[in-house]
């Protein structure tokens, strides 16, 4: 499989991963508003991963396969999502600060994929599309991580003991491999370092602001773009493919 | 005691003459209080129709299915939203009416408390449950009351994309394989009668009706609406060769309209009730929710009072100071 093709497809599981643990809230939100807010941000991230697929479906070079192939079809190491989109939701707290630490990282991978310099090809206009969104989500998740670090005590020491809980997962952006290094070449992917200097620098600041002091643990989460999962990847997938599973090649 | 009078022939003037009533107009406490009544029941069926739906979105058969499904899902909660303010411009809040849906004191749709257990129930519900939802939400733009009319405009462009989209579905089933067919039928043969119920029970039985037809609130008859609503559905049904399970079912040309076979009133009762398959987990799922998401609340408040105090830019000018 090409570079590109991979690269796309990584992007495209992300996305709809953890779409899919976003749509998990839909009708369980803390109130009304958030409950619909969320609901939107999920199917952006459902939408997201239906143009990527799209996409990645046009320059496979198996013919005929299309979004749903790559969603419904596919087994758990065959998707190389970052194993921090597939963590199951927990309280609103680590709901939120995970859509804040993983808008970020969007932001900035994909405002490289939209300066990506490839005539007639519709991947950087995509990208465009989705920094754009992805910075109206990181607006938003940034609010709500200054509202619950800085509201009640409770909500203070939730957001820490999440921060505890993800750090370690975050350590995945950074774990980059040939498809990675293949991408910043054609300069189509942010350096390592230049990811990880850009990504720190927000996180901490918002993080520092809002009295959240950086986990100590050393535990590094890694293997979700080779297709390494964590135990929570098989039940989110049995669940999602079931029909497609258990009835296969039907119209829906 | 002249003046009352003065204001009674004032609003029921303009209630014959199709002028909508406004917030600020007077009105007698009885138009006030059915209306918040209707519209904070109504607000409550959008939000607790979420569940049913909402149980298939991460399991959606197709990224297109699950995308429109979430969206739809999202509508209803938006459209509980949009009357939940309608209701407030009547002097309620909509705490009080969130507590009144929590401590089960305040009903909603009787029908969301009926299970989802195939992928056809997504269809069935799209199609026969907003479909029904429709054509008492059309009648509905005319009512006396103007917020409630508005939010009742906007609700039915976006319940008729519901509609098509859940027809579609059960189309789509209806022409598959031999097991998809079968799981459309089995789903119209359950969503049929509930459907049917949701208009209410005969007019003849009905306990709030007469008023609020006088009123305007209530613009046609439970028994016309119902009707209306079975003419439409037994033509759709027939297009995509699924069959409605009535056997009484047949049309009358002398009446213009289809004869049908008498509903099950004792399960209409015992629904309402609060014996329905779902009643107890449809509440408990609110209630959950509203459990879970008490800190989050209490957070975004005192954040938002620190935040008007300028707690925040105290801190700011510290941290520059520093």
């Amino acid at each position: 499989m090409n570079h590109l093709l991979k690269y796309t497809l990584r992007l495209g599981d992300n996305a709809l991963i953890l779409g899919q643990r976003m749509s998990e809230w839909c009708g369980h939100g803390p109130f009304l508003e958030e409950d619909i807010a969320m609901a939107n941000s999920a199917l952006d991230y459902v939408g997201r991963a239906r143009l990527l697929y799209t996409y990645a479906a046009s320059i496979d070079s198996v013919k005929g396969r299309d979004e749903d192939f790559y969603a419904f079809r596919r087994d758990e190491a065959e998707f190389e999502n970052l194993q921090i989109c597939e963590l199951p939701n927990g309280d609103y707290a680590f709901t939120i600060l995970r859509q804040f630490l993983f808008d970020h990282y969007c932001v900035l991978v994909y405002r490289a994929l939209s300066r990506f310099d490839k005539p007639s090809d519709q991947l950087p206009g995509l990208a465009a599309k989705i920094v754009k969104e992805s910075s109206f989500h990181l607006a938003r998740s940034t609010k709500w991580v200054q509202r619950l670090g800085l509201g009640t005590i409770e909500s203070n020491l939730r957001m820490k003991r999440a921060l505890e809980e993800l750090w370690g997962y975050t350590r995945e952006f950074f774990d980059y491999d040939e498809t990675d290094r293949s991408m910043v070449s054609i300069g189509a992917c942010p350096e390592k370092e230049k990811l990880r200097f850009d990504w720190s620098n927000l996180v901490e600041k918002v993080l520092f602001d809002v009295s959240l002091k950086l986990p100590e643990s050393k535990w590094e989460a890694n293997g979700g773009r080779q297709g390494v999962h964590t135990e929570h990847m098989g039940k989110l997938l049995a669940e999602m493919q079931v029909l497609q599973r258990r009835y296969p090649s039907l119209s829906w | 005691m002249v003046k009352n009078m003065e204001k009674i022939g004032q609003f029921e003037r303009k209630i014959a003459e199709e002028e909508k009533i406004e917030p600020k107009d007077w009105m007698p406490d009885k138009y006030r209080s059915s209306l918040i009544r209707q519209i904070s029941q109504h607000a409550h069926s959008e939000v607790v129709g979420q569940l049913p739906e909402g149980n298939w979105i991460t399991r959606a058969p197709t990224l297109r299915r699950k995308a429109t499904l979430l969206a739809k899902v999202q509508d209803e909660a938006g459209h509980g939203l949009y009357l939940y303010s309608a209701a407030e411009t009547l002097n309620t809040s909509r705490e009080e009416m969130w507590d009144a849906l929590l401590d089960g004191s305040a009903k909603y749709a009787s029908i969301f408390n009926y299970p989802t257990p195939t992928w056809a129930d997504v269809g069935a519900i799209g199609w026969l449950v907003d479909g029904a939802a429709i054509v008492n939400q059309i009648s509905l733009c005319r009512t006396s009351f103007g917020p409630y009319a508005r939010a009742m405009e906007r609700i039915c462009r976006e319940e008729s994309f519901h509609q098509r989209q859940g027809f579609e579905i059960m189309q789509t089933l209806a022409k598959g394989s031999e097991e998809q067919r079968e799981m459309a039928q089995d789903a119209l043969n359950r969503w049929w009668w509930p459907t049917l119920m949701m208009f209410g029970p005969h007019d003849a039985h009905s306990m709030h009706s007469q008023q609020s037809m006088k009123w305007k609130i209530k613009r046609q008859s439970n028994d016309e609406l119902r009707q209306q609503f079975i003419d439409q559905t037994v033509e759709q049904a027939d297009h995509i060769g699924l069959t409605i399970p009535d056997e009484k079912l047949k049309w009358n040309e002398e009446r213009g309209h289809y004869d049908f076979g008498e509903i099950d009133w004792g399960e209409f009762e015992r629904v309402l009730m609060g014996h329905g398959p779902c009643n107890q987990s449809r509440l408990q799922a609110r209630q959950k929710a509203h459990e879970k998401g008490a800190w989050v609340r209490e957070a975004l408040s005192v954040y938002t009072a620190k935040e008007k105090r300028g707690d925040f830019k105290i801190m700011e000018r510290e941290a520059v100071n520093e």
